[in-house]
């Protein structure tokens, strides 16, 4: 444990210093790689402190465990020293509980805000590393002037007869500012409002680093058009991850369905940046895209959402 | 006592001209929105690169004669036209057509099928062109085959096929006698069917809509969407109403959407299931048979170029929305083009409202099904007046029949 948080003081001394180190090596690659390798690092910390808030709480269950069956031995002791002994211990026990709770929370959010951080450093290393790769670096959009029609309403795969009057159709939106139409848009796919749609993520098991992009005119999303991506594989140091097997899966998770064809990577223009074919959206709202990648032992998935 | 009575009369006046007023009042984003769904929106029909005499006059020529040549089918009475009658905006009126004998299902309107990605009920064709192939070679609809159809173009449209295609080898190589079936023999007899769909196809493209009324107001919104009398003249207050349902709480823009008010996407809505003891699978079998087509944009009868016919090659081979999903159809014209859904189950509107109103879930069996189909739509829970303002402002997309436009008739001399 000391030799964790010894590292971990390290770790932050250097984010520290690292402003002052960037501001001289700008456009250095070097420095690039090494943003990326102390924002692993920093992700690997978070992780652990995840880990660690997740086994604080599990410490902190046990005890309440053991609480609750002293005081059921507690009930049945007949008046006696043993007694009030018994009653000072599980005293003692009750104070003890929120504390480990506090502490858990505590490592919880510091997990939280440092995965955040990583995640930042990640993404700035990455952008100056393959900066000429690269057109988008804000969220995902939609062409502009295309039509506000939202999906159909489906919220559920089915539907038992019995069941029809859960599911009935909220009334009229409100209806926006400058429109008396009461269009209903995105409505009923219970978007969460703090949605990550960044088109930088790292990979479910924090091996791979992605990016994706459109490969249209202006960068934007057409509706119900066939059209490329690009998606940008790298290990968490930046190095190009090449020879990737990908697949794609898109799905709306307000809907219950998937995208109206089978995108697949079909080349890979320079290492690591793999071209996407045949992504097309039907309709507007919340949708997310996975990618399955699969090379050599690595067996990962990075997923990216996107609201159109 | 006279003003007494006076004061609630003149508030009962305003009352009513201020809610007339709100039904005529729309925003600039309001028209915006509503011109998006206007035949002025409506692109050329997208580029077919599949079919080279997709944009040629002559072949729209020789198409026009084919759509309405019954002498293509077994019995000589069986035309395209049968079931596609321009009369009833392309369609017969009919719950499901009669070829030969009686199809599976509803004949849809030709009528912007040259926008669809796919065509048929279930998709099961990439393209106009061999979408046409289709009826022509069922057993139960013009009952041919490949020779059959070449003997016909060999007998009446030679020159008019020689002219257009450059030679007429293949024509000249089927009529002459011979039962074996050849490599080559084979390879003519597809090389002229596909010819005779790129010509009917070139034809269809061609068919145009007049504005209806719908598309009429949108423009006057456009013009002066503050001359309240000349709005009144194309759209009553009912079919407003039905019309801010339509967009709003009755959900139905969000497939019908567009100048030809459909996203040409799959979905099942739970119609009645028209035969329970064979199942109508959709577009699941759609992109079977799509599969296994000879004739799709990938075949060696297309004119497509590599890195063309994206969408045959992102098929979407599998999902659960697959199953007994069917292709969503163009509203336009909707209330001369009864009866309703794939094998014309509903008979009126009143019936296609009442269901979305209060759907039953699609038909499952898991015998037949290969999976729980999905279901796409909600109740909506609308009054029967509303229902009836829906109704209402569907009739507002009947376009006038174009009486002297001569590709919506026979063509001369056939």
């Amino acid at each position: 444990m000391q030799m964790f948080f010894f590292r971990r003081a390290c770790l932050v001394a250097t984010l520290l210093l690292y402003p002052c180190l960037s501001v001289a090596e700008t456009g250095d690659l070097s420095s690039s790689n090494s943003l990326m390798t102390l924002g692993g690092e920093l992700l690997h910390s978070a992780r652990a402190l995840q880990a660690e808030s997740v086994s604080v709480t599990a410490h902190s269950n046990a005890l309440r465990k053991e609480l609750n069956r002293l005081r059921v031995k507690l009930r049945s002791l007949p008046a006696g020293d043993g007694r009030e002994a018994l009653g000072e211990t599980i005293d003692l026990l009750a104070q003890e509980i929120p504390l480990w709770q506090q502490q858990a929370a505590e490592l919880r959010e510091r997990s939280q805000g440092e995965r955040e951080r990583a995640l930042a450093l990640l993404e700035r290393g990455y952008r100056e590393l393959w900066q000429p790769h690269i057109r988008l670096t804000g969220p995902l959009q939609l062409e502009e002037g295309m039509p506000l029609t939202s999906g159909h309403n489906a919220r559920i795969r089915s539907v038992h007869p019995s069941k029809l009057n859960m599911n009935v159709a909220t009334g009229d939106s409100a209806p926006t500012e400058d429109m008396t139409l009461a269009v209903p848009a995105a409505q009923g796919q219970n978007i969460p409002g703090e949605l990550d749609l960044r088109s930088f993520q790292i990979s479910r098991e924090l091996s791979v680093f992605a990016h994706v992009e459109p490969e249209t005119g202006a960068g934007r999303v057409p509706l119900n058009e066939i059209h490329d991506w690009k998606l940008i594989l790298s290990d968490v140091n930046g190095a190009p991850l090449s020879g990737a097997e990908v697949e794609i899966v898109g799905h709306m998770p307000g809907h219950v369905h998937g995208l109206p064809t089978q995108p697949r990577v079909t080349a890979e223009s320079a290492p690591g940046v793999y071209r996407v074919q045949g992504v097309k959206f039907q309709m507007t709202g919340w949708w997310v895209m996975t990618f399955n990648i699969a090379a050599g032992p690595l067996d990962d998935a990075v997923t990216f959402n996107i609201r159109l | 006592m006279r003003r007494l009575l006076l004061l609630p009369l003149l508030l009962w006046c305003s009352l009513l001209f201020a809610s007339e007023d709100s039904a005529y009042r729309f925003t600039q984003a309001d028209i915006l929105f509503l011109s998006r769904f206007s035949l002025d929106a409506l692109p050329p029909p997208p580029a077919a690169p599949d079919n080279a005499v997709a944009e040629d006059p002559r072949a729209a020529a020789l198409g026009h004669r084919l759509f309405f040549d019954a002498r293509l089918s077994a019995n000589g009475r069986v035309s395209c036209a049968s079931c596609h009658q321009p009369q009833k905006y392309f369609t017969d009126g009919l719950p499901r057509s009669l070829g030969l004998k009686m199809t599976r299902r509803n004949a849809p309107t030709v009528l912007g099928a040259s926008h669809s990605p796919w065509l048929f009920w279930d998709g099961r064709k990439d393209s106009l062109w061999s979408q046409a192939l289709g009826p022509l070679l069922d057993p139960g609809e013009h009952g041919l085959d490949g020779a059959a159809v070449a003997r016909v173009i060999h007998r009446h449209y030679r020159s008019e096929y020689r002219q257009l295609f450059g030679d007429s080898g293949d024509l000249d190589r089927l009529a002459r006698a011979g039962r074996r079936l050849s490599d080559a023999r084979r390879a003519a007899r597809d090389r002229v069917l596909s010819r005779v769909g790129k010509v009917i196809m070139a034809y269809e493209r061609r068919l145009q809509l007049r504005p209806a009324r719908f598309d009429r107001f949108v423009a006057q919104l456009h013009r002066d969407s503050g001359d309240r009398e000349a709005l009144a003249a194309l759209m009553s207050e009912e079919e407003l109403a039905g019309m801010r349902l339509f967009v709003g709480r009755g959900n139905c823009a969000s497939c019908h959407n567009g100048p030809l008010f459909t996203n040409y996407e799959f979905h099942n809505i739970g119609a009645p299931e028209p035969d329970v003891a064979r199942v109508d699978l959709g577009r699941y079998a759609g992109v079977a048979a799509l599969e296994e087509d000879a004739f799709t944009c990938l075949s060696r009868w297309s004119d497509a170029g590599q890195g063309d016919c994206a969408e045959m090659r992102f098929l979407k081979r599998q999902g659960p929305e697959l199953v007994g999903a069917f292709k969503t159809p163009t509203l336009r014209n909707i209330a001369q083009t009864a009866p309703y859904m794939q094998a014309g189950q509903l008979a009126t509107l009143e019936q296609v409202l009442a269901h979305y109103n209060a759907p039953t879930p699609p038909y499952y069996d898991r015998e037949q099904h290969p999976s729980r189909p999905h279901f796409d739509i909600l109740p909506l829970g609308l009054s029967d007046e509303q229902l009836g303002q829906v109704i209402a402002f569907l009739g507002t997309l009947t376009s006038p029949l174009p009486e002297d436009d001569p590709l919506w008739g026979e063509p001369e001399g056939l």
